[in-house]
């Protein structure tokens, strides 16, 4: 069975995603809801500076890259927070997580 | 100028080429590539080598060439499930999907091309009273538009599909169904050589192993492309590229309203026909059908995260295999024989983005995610027309860029902008 071994070392072909929480550590992709790509949305206040524009490029427009994308992911059957990772979409490996994306996810929660 | 060989495929041609040496000739030749082309298509799938067709064919446009990166018909053309339909339930959807559903009916003969087209039936299962509901007001949408559409009871249903487990005991119960007759398989990769066979018979140039690597814009309007074999001019630019649409937008400086996702799909080992109708689960979503072979095709929905791998999780393979088990029970025991994925281009609304762009002479013809293959002959008919045309065809109006900066989105299951739901 050495194929079924060398298929499933990480970084060749994944089971599942296996996503890094940075509260809980790595965990199976089927504890998780998918949320979308880790856009800033404007502000729902009504500021001057918002226009139709800033709306349609949050909600529609998707750089939807080849490579390294952002994106947040609800981790339902865990810590329950939102968390933002950064994802290759082509090898679907993770970069490891940073500071500056908990900082994110802490922020991303509250805007919920 | 290269002229290739036109080939008539018949019942003795068969017999003469089986019983003596091989005379097939190469009806795909590699043609030598002119300086300037009047429409250039970027992508040899399905729906770009109609396009080439219909633009010969029905507008007397020859001076066309169709570059495909990699091999005709190889993306998803050759990865889908083959199901053709109309039954949808929005003005706009249907229209397309039905014009298709018409021109698949005498394609084979037009091509002169077996598309093993079978209307064998497609039934949508309803899990509950308001989803039947449902379905009874699509069913009287397709009617009333002309179309054929039935709704069936438990007691039919057993009847038109004798294996499925209609249990009360599942965690889903079927409580009826929607049948389209007219619904059904088409054979894809059949499709793809029998436009690109017509196509390049009128004298289209066909280019395999051709990558599109940039665009040439000049103030605002496209002139050529860039690719392997050089700088191609050109008047107008279609991009007919599927899971590959945002990449390749991108080389003109659009940025689209969609995310690549992962679509799987498998086959069990061939037996004896058990199923003459295609069955689409829908709590949660696996589509299946028997293919002349005997194998059973099986789909279901999205990996559900933007991906080009065109590899996918076990999880989404163990959700589609619990649900035809639901509705088949026999096919637990069936070994799965191969396994596949594609790359589905799927926009903010889930429905296809068709026309013109911010660009001069650059057109697009994208967000078919993975509903696209029953709609191939249409789109390539009214690609042709808008290529061709002054006036843009009526039907795609509804379908533009930019109806999702005027929030004009159609949006059939009413999901909202989450690529990964619809
Ligand atoms: C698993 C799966 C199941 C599906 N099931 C169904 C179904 O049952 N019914 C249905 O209606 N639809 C289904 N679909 C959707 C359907 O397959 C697609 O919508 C349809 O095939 C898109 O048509 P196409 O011919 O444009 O795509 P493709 O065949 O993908 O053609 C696009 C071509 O563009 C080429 N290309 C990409 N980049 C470049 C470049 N830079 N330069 C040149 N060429 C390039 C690619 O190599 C490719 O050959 C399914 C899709 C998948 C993945
Ligand atoms: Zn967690």
């Amino acid at each position: 069975m050495t194929t079924a071994v060398l298929a499933l070392t990480p970084g060749s072909i994944d089971v599942m995603l296996l996503i890094p929480c940075p509260w809980c550590g790595p965990r199976d992709q089927c504890e998780f809801d998918y949320g979308g790509a880790n856009v800033k949305f404007p502000d729902l206040r009504h500021s001057p500076e918002t226009s139709i524009d800033d709306w349609h490029k949050a909600v529609h427009l998707r750089e939807n890259a080849k490579g390294e994308i952002r994106e947040i992911w609800y981790h339902r059957s865990g810590c329950e927070r939102w968390i933002s990772t950064t994802r290759n979409s082509l090898t679907h490996e993770f970069s490891e997580p940073s500071a500056g994306d908990e900082e994110e996810s802490s922020r991303n929660c509250d805007a919920d | 100028m290269r002229k290739s060989r036109k080939v008539k495929y018949s019942g003795f041609s068969l017999l003469r080429n089986s019983l003596g040496s091989n005379f097939w000739p190469n009806i795909f030749p590699t043609p030598e590539l002119r300086p300037h082309y009047d429409i250039i298509i970027v992508g040899g799938g399905g729906h770009g080598l109609a396009t080439a067709h219909y633009l010969s064919s029905r507008f007397g446009e020859t001076n066309v060439a169709v570059l495909e990166a990699g091999w005709l018909g190889g993306g998803n053309t050759a990865r889908n499930t083959a199901i053709v339909r109309s039954d949808y339930l929005l003005d706009a959807s249907f229209e397309l999907k039905n014009l298709a559903l018409q021109l698949w009916g005498t394609l084979g003969s037009e091509l002169g091309f077996n598309l093993m087209y079978s209307p064998r039936g497609y039934i949508d299962l309803a899990h509950s009273d308001g989803e039947l509901e449902d379905f009874i007001l699509r069913a009287n949408a397709m009617c009333l538009r002309g179309a054929e559409a039935k709704i069936l009871d438990r007691h039919q249903l057993q009847k038109r599909v004798p294996q499925i487990n209609l249990s009360e005991s599942t965690r889903f119960p079927i409580v009826g169904g929607l049948v389209q007759e007219k619904g059904g398989i088409v054979r894809h990769d059949a499709v793809a050589w029998g436009f690109a066979k017509s196509a390049v018979e009128a004298g289209v140039d066909v280019v395999q192993n051709c990558p599109v690597t940039s665009f040439e814009i000049n103030a605002g309007k496209v002139t050529g492309v860039r690719t392997n074999q050089g700088v191609i001019g050109c008047e107008k630019v279609l991009i007919s590229v599927a899971g590959a649409s945002s990449e390749v937008a991108r080389l003109a400086g659009l940025l689209l309203p969609i995310e690549s996702l992962n679509v799987q799909a498998f086959v069990s080992e061939p037996v004896k026909p058990a199923l003459d109708v295609v069955v689409n689960y829908n709590a949660g979503l696996c589509y299946i059908s028997q293919t002349d072979k005997g194998e059973f095709i099986l789909g279901g929905a999205t990996d559900g995260y933007p991906s080009y791998a065109k590899r996918g999780s076990f999880s989404s393979i163990e959700d589609v295999i619990v649900r035809s088990i639901q509705i088949f029970p026999f096919l637990s025991g069936l070994r799965l024989m191969r396994h596949w994925s594609g790359t589905a281009d799927i926009p903010m609304d889930g429905n296809a983005i068709l026309g013109s762009t911010p660009i001069e002479n650059l057109y697009l013809n994208s967000g078919w995610g993975y509903s696209g293959f029953k709609a191939t002959p249409a789109v390539g008919l009214l690609m042709a027309e808008l290529l061709t045309q002054e006036k843009p065809p009526d039907l795609i109006a509804p379908f533009s860029l930019s109806r999702f900066e005027a929030g004009n989105l159609i949006d059939d299951s009413g999901t909202g902008p989450y690529t990964w739901l619809h």
